[in-house]
């Protein structure tokens, strides 16, 4: 049996994680070990998703903007065959990528190469920083 | 220089042995290699006499601008070794790099292909 201990050891941060994710642009609700890896960039333009899924093409992969998350789905699929080996995960997918801000969806790219998937998520007009030019009347 | 410079990067690139699978079918094994962010180019598959070597270093564009919010995977370097058996044909394997997954076909050496007796009647 394996007891995961890690939830208690890591309680203080388990909580500053929580109150990160009231405060934070965006947050990613599974951590750990979750499948697959993601790497999150973001500008004052845009927010960009990077995903490690090797072996699979962007038309088997199932990208979701809901209100106020991404989804990535996808299912990595068995080879027939007599395995003498397996390390490579096989199965249902599923991250989720909260976004609390809001996004241009009619602008969003999304592509593959070399196993690493590319999202573009340019940033709503409302939301992008703006500077504001300051006119000193005499 | 230039050249120099690289060498030194790569020394900090953590190792990895990438996750692979091996599977046998009637024409032969497989050797199905996940390498994400690796292309065609930056691969480097040896065989000495019985050991075969895929090494490779991916290539993610790094970022220059904005904050990095989630960090979960790198740059590494991918190494890793398979042993092969007799019942393998050397000189018949053939590689496919396509969407960061390396498929090694491993022939059957031509001998050890199963083969019908054919049964004569007396």
């Amino acid at each position: 049996m394996v007891l995961d201990f890690t939830n208690l050891y890591d309680f203080p941060s388990s909580v500053e994680r929580m109150f990160d994710e009231f405060t934070n642009p965006l947050s990613i609700s599974q951590r750990r070990m979750a499948y697959p890896p993601l790497n999150v960039n973001e500008t004052d333009e845009a927010i960009i998703v990077r995903a490690e899924i090797p072996g699979m093409s962007i038309k088997d992969i199932d990208l979701t903007l809901t209100e106020s998350s991404l989804v990535i789905k996808g299912e990595r699929k068995n080879e027939e065959g007599r395995y003498f080996r397996q390390e490579r995960p096989t199965g249902f997918f599923q991250r989720v990528i909260n976004l609390n801000l809001k996004i241009d969806r009619d602008n969003i790219k999304a592509t593959m190469k070399n196993g690493l998937l590319n999202i573009y998520l340019p940033k709503a007009e409302e939301v992008k920083p703006k500077q504001i030019n300051i006119k000193v009347e005499g | 220089m230039n050249k120099e410079k690289t060498q030194e990067k790569r020394q900090d690139i953590p190792e990895v042995k990438p996750p692979s699978d091996i599977i046998q079918k009637n024409e032969g094994f497989y050797i199905f290699i996940d390498m994400p962010g690796v292309g065609k180019d930056d691969l480097n598959i040896e065989m000495d006499n019985k050991t075969l070597f895929v090494d490779a270093y991916s290539s993610y564009p790094l970022e220059q601008t904005g904050t990095m919010i989630v960090n979960e995977f790198g740059n590494v370097h991918y190494s890793r070794k398979f042993t092969l058996s007799d019942e393998v044909d050397k000189e018949g394997i053939t590689a496919n790099m396509t969407n960061g997954l390396l498929k090694l076909h491993l022939p059957r050496a031509k001998e050890l292909q199963p083969r019908k007796i054919e049964i004569e009647q007396a």
